[in-house]
């Protein structure tokens, strides 16, 4: 008997072939009795295991006092290992921690809510503070033309060096104010007109051959430079006029 | 056949009495040991699968159904822990099916100083000398009454690979009885 006929007769010995291949292969008497013997050969292997490994009369009684300190006390409730994500879903679904957990998210979302406000509530401010920014500069930018034009004209019925330090005044404020914005025009024009207010409000064109007391300079806007920065102040009032935005 | 523990003891057991579940492993305890031992052929590792076992029995019994007797629900625990047990001690389970086990062939070729040795002695040796497969699928397939797609199953085998191991193992084993005969 080869090696693949064995194989078949222990399949038919522990039932694991359909009716017919069981059929065809008992049908030599050879066959069925070597049959016979793996019959008798199994019964003798599983006689002598079970004789094997005896053990005391009381082992379960030992087994028993070994086994009873690591039973827990409930019993039928099988813990099955969980990884970290389901032990997390289980913390989730604990009321106290669902609970939590339902608080953070809308105190994150509040929280949210609160600094989005206020970053458009500070968009808005720095908006509304530019536009009052530059319409008191188109103020400050038209005084500083009437002032120009009436000392330029040699008009003495007012005290043009109070006039020039007041405006003096207002002209630094602005330049203080405009290096907060990106504004390097205007910022340009106020720092070109300072020296003329200055000049005025210090009164010192008094020694100017072209100018009576407190009157420098007549004529000033015929002065080349001087109506360039006449032309920028009207440009820019414009400007600032039309579109209230600092350049 | 085994002799079934009554019905209202395992039905106390699942209802958490501990008392009645103590009686369950009273019965029990030498057949999950022995059946253990079958698996491993090593005392202290039969031991600790028929502990392992009844702990495991203990936590799991609320899911124990009637339809099947305790017996076979039990010792397919033993079965499936012996499997682990086995797993977890790094030996090899599904070693080359290709090859002969090596252990088995010393005591073939060392037939002269064993020969004395009774027929049970002999086939308890020829069942140490089996591989851990091998030990497993014969007996979950001759002594548990598995079938070779269970056994194959559990085993995580291919069934025709579980086939060989079953054949090979159970040649092995009829190989002591011819030295009965022949001696």
């Amino acid at each position: 008997m080869n090696h693949k006929d064995d194989e078949k007769l222990l399949m038919i010995y522990f039932n694991e072939t359909d009716d017919k291949t069981r059929d065809d292969g008992l049908q030599s008497p050879e066959v069925c009795d070597q049959l016979n013997q793996l019959e008798a050969d199994m019964n003798a292997i599983e006689r002598a295991a079970e004789q094997q490994h005896p053990l005391a009369e009381d082992y379960g009684q030992q087994l028993w006092e070994r086994i009873a300190d690591r039973l827990d006390d409930n019993p039928g409730i099988e813990l099955p290992r969980l990884s970290w994500w389901q032990k997390l879903q289980n913390y989730w679904l604990m009321p106290q921690y669902s609970l939590a957990s339902f608080a953070l998210v809308i105190g994150l979302v509040l929280v949210s809510f609160y600094v989005g406000k206020n970053q458009t509530d500070d968009a808005l401010n720095r908006q509304l503070q530019e536009q009052l920014l530059a319409q008191n500069i188109q103020l400050h930018l038209t005084q500083s033309e009437i002032f120009l034009t009436q000392v330029s004209n040699g008009n003495g019925a007012f005290n043009s060096q109070a006039t020039a330090q007041r405006l003096l005044s207002s002209n630094r404020l602005f330049k203080r104010a405009l290096a907060q914005h990106d504004s390097q025009f205007t910022s340009q024009l106020l720092q070109d007109l300072e020296p003329i207010l200055l000049e005025y409000a210090n009164g010192s064109a008094a020694g100017n051959p072209n100018q009576t007391h407190g009157q420098p300079r007549v004529n000033w806007v015929k002065d080349s430079s001087s109506s360039d920065l006449m032309f920028q102040i009207k440009t820019m009032k414009q400007q600032l006029a039309q579109t209230n935005d600092l350049i | 056949m085994m002799n079934e523990i009554d019905d209202k003891t395992v039905v106390k057991a699942t209802q958490g009495d501990k008392n009645a579940f103590r009686l369950i492993v009273l019965h029990y305890a030498q057949a999950v040991n022995r059946l253990a031992y079958r698996y491993t052929a090593d005392a202290s590792h039969a031991e600790d699968i028929a502990q392992e076992t009844f702990i495991k029995a203990f936590q799991a019994i609320g899911r124990y159904q009637s339809k099947a007797k305790f017996s076979t629900w039990l010792l397919r625990i033993t079965t499936n822990t012996s499997i682990d047990y086995l797993r977890k001690a790094n030996r090899q389970l599904a070693h080359s099916l290709d090859q002969e086990c090596p252990q088995l062939e010393l005591a073939e070729d060392g037939i002269d100083t064993v020969d004395q040795l009774d027929l049970n002695q002999r086939l308890m040796r020829a069942m140490s000398d089996l591989s851990d497969v091998e030990r497993l699928a014969i007996t979950m397939k001759h002594h548990q009454g598995y079938s070779i797609e269970e056994t194959a199953q559990e085993l995580k085998i291919k069934s025709n690979a579980c086939k060989q191991t079953i054949f090979r193992a159970v040649r092995k084993l009829r190989k002591q009885l011819k030295v009965e005969v022949s001696a």
